[in-house]
């Protein structure tokens, strides 16, 4: 009777230490950091995709399609030999801005397309990762191909969605 | 009741005491989670380093594609001067966070390139030196011009900086042509090819020493003639005309030059501006054709 009493006590203590603990984690900290780790070394990736699909065709960059990505594994799978894995509650997708001479006009762009409601963990992550870029050539907003920087959301609520679009540009004769 | 009964107890009571605290608790606040603790993100976090190449990879591209092109209506490339801001049109502004760049005329055609990095600890110093030997930048002071050799901080943080000569003769506008011109290019014992209009990528290989000819057809597809204006061959080049000359093209007339490659340059693989010229009209129109090749050497 008191080893039973001594192992329900062992069990209890134990299964209450961990419920405890389980307020001192850092919650979602690890999502932040592993969209945060994605942003980082995925897009370099795909920036190599494009630059070795540009110059195999000679600098006539890969068409945009009116498919769900834009045509990124028609185009790229062959490339990235997988398909881009996205952040939870996105897509990626392969576009291009139209040539209205403004910035990044007529360049074609990948973007995590959101959807869904952008968690706060993994919008944190994105912002995070973002830093390493230039804000020229990643940016990020509400839709894909934008060019202006949107505002940081304050609150993250079901209707939150942000978009990353990050522009991709060939130079001849140039290798990454 | 017995003590062991009792700590049973106790225990359950706080077991259920904490799940109540964990159900009613307030959601976490993530605001206090950024910046996360570097030591989670040891691997993921890039240092100096990664910074340091992002940057050198920005400015150099940006200048190669301000440098590797033909200004409209002539042969020549673009000036220096308009290589020290080649942001945003040719290329994506660099984030300074941690490094700090700055473009410096030389010359003529030479920009040097100056990186500037803010080292606050010995593992950015170990970052910095690895990419910066990667990078091949040259030590230098960090007024950018005199030459210092880098050492071991004694003190953090600490400014180091590194340079890189960026070269526009090295940077070979490309392959193209405008106007009322068609331009057929082949290697001897190959067949002729169309020369694509604004194509960014070199017409031919050609092969150091070897007395292969690269050879080139230019027609005048307009019903005006064509003067040849200006024109310039590749350095150390030799070519010939094979009947008629190419400096002026009756109306739908052509010329055939021949250019021999003992003249490229050997070693690794390089790209040479085989051809330039700029035609005018009657008309005033201009014509405008860039022969670009790239040399191997032998093996």
């Amino acid at each position: 009777m008191f080893q039973l009493i001594a192992t329900i006590m062992a069990i209890a203590l134990t299964s209450a230490l961990v419920l405890v603990s389980i307020n001192y984690l850092p919650f979602g900290q690890e999502q932040i950091r592993q969209t945060d780790h994605m942003v980082r070394r995925m897009l370099p990736q795909l920036e190599t995709a494009y630059d070795i699909a540009m110059r195999a065709t000679d600098g006539v960059a890969p068409v945009v399609t009116g498919g769900p990505d834009g045509g990124l594994a028609a185009n790229f799978k062959g490339i990235l030999a997988w398909t881009p894995v996205a952040p939870e509650g996105f897509q990626w997708t392969y576009g291009k801005r139209p040539d209205d001479g403004g910035l990044n006009s007529g360049r074609e762009y990948f973007c995590l397309n959101p959807i869904s409601t952008t968690k706060e963990t993994v919008g944190r992550g994105l912002y995070l990762g973002s830093t390493a870029y230039s804000r020229e050539q990643l940016v990020i907003s509400t839709s894909c191909g934008a060019t202006a920087w949107g505002t940081k959301p304050s609150s993250w609520t079901a209707s939150t969605r942000v978009a990353l679009t990050f522009y991709v540009a060939y130079t001849p004769g140039l290798s990454r | 009741m017995s003590p062991a009964v009792k700590l049973a107890a106790l225990a359950v009571i706080s077991l259920f005491a904490s799940v109540a605290q964990a159900q009613t608790e307030a959601p976490p606040d993530y605001s206090v989670l950024v910046p996360v603790p570097p030591a989670l993100l040891q691997n993921a976090r890039p240092g100096v380093g990664d910074e340091l190449i992002r940057s050198v990879s920005e400015v150099t591209s940006a200048f190669a594609r301000y440098s590797g092109r033909i200004m409209p209506g002539t042969i020549a490339q673009a000036s220096v001067e308009g290589a020290l801001t080649p942001f945003p049109v040719f290329g994506f502004t660099p984030r300074a966070n941690k490094v700090q760049w700055k473009l410096l005329p030389l010359n003529s055609h030479q920009v040097k390139a100056c990186f500037l990095a803010k080292i606050s600890n010995a593992e950015d110093w170990a970052s910095f030196i690895q990419s910066s030997s990667f990078l091949k930048l040259n030590s230098s002071g960090t007024d950018c011009s005199s030459s210092l050799r880098w050492k071991a901080p004694t003190a953090y943080p600490m400014v180091a900086a590194g340079t890189r000569v960026l070269d526009m003769s090295q940077v070979v506008t490309p392959t193209f042509s405008t106007g009322s011109i068609q331009v057929q290019t082949w290697m001897d014992g190959e067949g002729a090819v169309n020369l694509v209009p604004r194509t960014t990528e070199p017409a031919a290989n050609m092969t150091a020493g070897s007395a292969t000819a690269f050879n080139i057809t230019i027609q005048n597809t307009g019903v005006y003639p064509l003067t040849m204006v200006s024109g310039k061959v590749g350095s150390g080049l030799t070519s010939t005309y094979l009947g008629n000359s190419c400096d002026f093209l009756p109306a739908l007339g052509s010329c055939h030059a021949q250019v021999l490659a003992a003249g490229l340059p050997t070693g690794a693989q390089k790209q040479v501006n085989v051809l330039s010229a700029l035609y005018t009209s009657s008309m005033g129109d201009v014509s405008t054709m860039s022969i670009t090749v790239v040399s191997r050497i032998a093996r």
